[in-house]
């Protein structure tokens, strides 16, 4: 039990290290609405 | 100094070495010599000793203390369990003092006026407590003994058949004190000393350098009186034997064997055989006897065998088992307080069971007269893996210190390949397999939560979140241009960007499309978010559909100079609509470490958990099982503390004799 306790115990760590950087969260939560990325082109950004 | 006398009976020099000796039996006719000054008077034949095998004899000498005395005298004493020996002796300076010789235990003590009154023998009980010379003591034998005869000088008159009603006591630091009432029934002699290992004595002349006595029948081979199977006595200081043909049990102590108790059981054949040596956690043991004792519980019997060996110096050792789970237990030179927990050694042992237990059979050599049919009160107390017990008759208390041994262990000692029975269920001071591991998960869950912690604070400090923008916008349906916020800044990559709309909505709805420019590359990021909410009043019960705000997440964004142009549309009668909105940085969350945290527990609490069961199992069978109702800490007895233990039958101590 110990062992097992380590190997998921470092892994929760990591996966909860990478959520936090990402802004991953689990509760609360927002929907991504996929935004597109790419060039624009409306003259309105440039004025 | 020393005075000679001669013996009226056959002239041979009789010595005095010591001032307070007032008796001495001549060494050549054995005539008893009572000393009155000068002269001396003849009270007639000392009854003959009972031949043993103590190493001890007169002129052997010894060291106590820095101090060195020599054995001048000796009585020799009967009591129902059997013999022992009182030597007396002289200090160089002068004084005197016994040592007592029992069962292989051996007890220094000098004669002591105390302030105290000690009580009459008629009123004393065993686990009695009575101060002496500003000590507690506990009564742990009351003996009716029998003087057999004696030897060399002592300081009282003494003779074969005098009574000598003595009563023992010990206090918790292996102190000892005796009662000796033989003088006077209501006010005794009292001896102070201590449990001594004969070694730490520093002998010489002892009886091995001289010639050895002859040997008798009772000493050595000879029949059951009863059934006629061949016996041998291997050992010394053995009071009786059990016959293994028969169950006998034959009183190897007097002069003529005697059968002093026959056992109607069924013998069984113990797992480690007579005779069998060991060398057992350092001490090398020989097993010389065995009995099977049993107790009564709800209906039920429970039966278990306990080996009595000789140890180092030919101090008993005990190897008790039940189900396949095995003690190493040793009687305790001192006395212990009787109480719902005891301590010892600052350890505390909690009541487990008490029960009566009784001798069903015994085969094999014991230094103390058996009796079939004696029934002991036992308490067990346990303290994972040592069990204390305690074990009093009418005139007997004993404490004896068990610890658990593994069957493996038992099994390489005795060099034994053959099947062992596996343990069966979980006994009283079983160790719980369970701590290590719960104690390793605890530390673990608590470096993890540390570092959990660390994680959090790290990424607050490089990355804390907060607003970057909040601008009041205003949606008009009249108005075809899209609106723009002000600019704001990244100043370095953003894996998240929450940018949240809380709009005054009522019974609408707002379709937002918004497009994330990045004024330096030109880079866009799109989204399209519909927002609604409705709510109303139907059959006295009000309802709401929808929400008035609503958030979106852009990622991985590169640092750079942002704003936002929204074009909103709405329904055509719809009043202005104000929305505030907010820009925000993506920073750690609070409920994702607790959500880690709850996750990490979950093992520490399982272990525990485990660890719980296994003591509700152990204590199931106490007298104080665990009943959980969700209250009470993990592990306990009722209401006890930490470890318990399973009982069913008990016997983790050596029972019997001391």
């Amino acid at each position: 039990m110990p062992r097992v306790y380590l190997v998921l115990g470092l892994i929760a760590l990591g996966v909860y290290s990478w959520a936090q950087y990402r802004g991953v969260g689990l509760f609360g939560d927002v929907a991504d609405s996929n935004p597109l990325r790419g060039q624009g082109g409306r003259s309105t950004y440039h004025k | 100094m020393a005075k000679t006398a001669r013996c009226p009976s056959c002239g041979a020099p009789v010595e005095f070495r010591s001032v307070a000796s007032v008796l001495a039996v001549c060494d050549y006719c054995q005539s008893t010599l009572l000393r009155h000054g000068d002269e001396v008077e003849n009270l007639g034949k000392m009854a003959a000793l009972i031949e043993d095998r103590s190493p001890l004899q007169r002129g052997a000498e010894g060291r106590w203390r820095g101090l060195h005395f020599a054995l001048v005298g000796r009585i020799q004493l009967r009591y129902e369990q059997g013999l022992w020996n009182e030597w007396h002796l002289l200090f160089n300076d002068g004084k005197s003092g016994w040592i007592s010789e029992a069962g292989g235990e051996y007890v220094l003590s000098l004669p002591h006026a105390v302030s105290e009154t000690p009580p009459a023998f008629a009123d004393l009980k065993i686990g009695q407590r009575h101060v002496l010379a500003g000590r507690a003591f506990t009564v742990t034998n009351i003996l009716q003994a029998e003087c057999v005869a004696g030897e060399g000088e002592l300081p009282f008159k003494v003779g074969g058949g005098y009574a000598a009603p003595v009563v023992d006591l010990r206090d918790a630091k292996g102190g000892f004190a005796t009662l000796d009432y033989s003088e006077d029934a209501a006010r005794p002699v009292v001896f102070l000393g201590e449990s001594v290992k004969f070694k730490s004595l520093d002998w010489a002349n002892l009886r091995a350098g001289m010639p050895i006595p002859e040997i008798t029948v009772k000493a050595k081979a000879f029949n059951c009186p009863h059934c006629g199977s061949p016996l041998a006595i291997k050992h010394e200081n053995i009071a009786s034997l059990g016959c293994p043909g028969c169950g006998s049990v034959i009183d190897t102590a007097a002069d003529t064997l005697k059968i002093i108790g026959r056992t109607h059981a069924a013998l069984e054949k113990p797992r480690l055989p007579l005779g069998s040596t060991a060398t057992l956690r350092g001490e090398k043991i020989e097993v010389i006897g065995y009995m099977e004792r049993a107790m009564s519980s709800d209906g039920i019997v429970y039966c278990w065998g306990e080996y009595v060996c000789l140890g180092k110096d030919n101090a008993l050792v005990w190897l008790t088992e039940y189900d396949g789970h095995w003690n190493i237990a040793r009687v305790l030179n001192r006395s212990v307080r009787a109480a719902d927990i005891v301590r010892l050694d600052k350890e505390a042992f909690k009541h487990f069971q008490g029960y009566h237990a009784h001798v069903k059979f015994v085969i094999g050599e014991f230094p103390w007269r058996v009796r079939i049919d004696e029934v002991a009160t036992v308490d067990d107390y346990v303290a994972p893996p040592r069990m204390l017990s305690r074990e009093s008759t009418d005139n007997e208390e004993t404490w004896t210190v068990a610890e658990y041994a593994p069957p493996e262990e038992i099994a390489a000692a005795f060099g034994i390949k053959t099947f062992m029975a596996q343990p069966s269920g979980i006994f009283a001071n079983q160790p719980n397999p369970h701590v290590a591991g719960h104690r390793t998960v605890c530390r673990r869950f608590w470096l993890f939560a540390l570092a959990a912690g660390a994680i959090q604070i790290g990424l607050l400090v490089a990355n804390p979140g907060g607003a970057l923008l909040k601008q009041s916008l205003v949606f008009d349906a009249k108005d075809s241009e899209p609106v723009l916020t002000r600019e704001f800044r990244l100043a370095a990559t953003m894996p998240r960007l929450d940018v949240a709309n809380a709009t005054s909505i009522n019974n609408g709805w707002l379709d937002l499309d918004m497009t994330l420019v990045n004024q330096d590359t030109g880079d866009t990021w799109r989204a399209t978010r519909e927002i609604s909410h409705y709510e109303g009043f139907d059959d006295g019960e009000s309802w709401s559909e929808g929400s008035r705000s609503d958030t979106v997440v852009f990622r991985d964004l590169p640092a750079g100079s942002y704003l936002i142009e929204i074009e909103p549309e709405m329904d055509a009668k719809s009043p202005p609509l104000r929305s505030e909105l907010t820009v925000r940085r993506g920073g750690p969350r609070w409920s994702s470490l607790g959500l880690v945290l709850g996750f990490l527990a979950l093992f520490p609490i399982g272990t525990r958990l485990r660890q719980r069961g296994f003591e509700i199992k152990r204590w199931a069978e106490s007298d104080h099982p665990i009943v959980s109702q969700g209250g009470g800490d993990g592990g306990e007895g009722g209401d006890w503390g930490s470890d318990g233990g399973d009982g069913g039958g008990g016997g983790g101590d050596g029972g019997g004799g001391d």
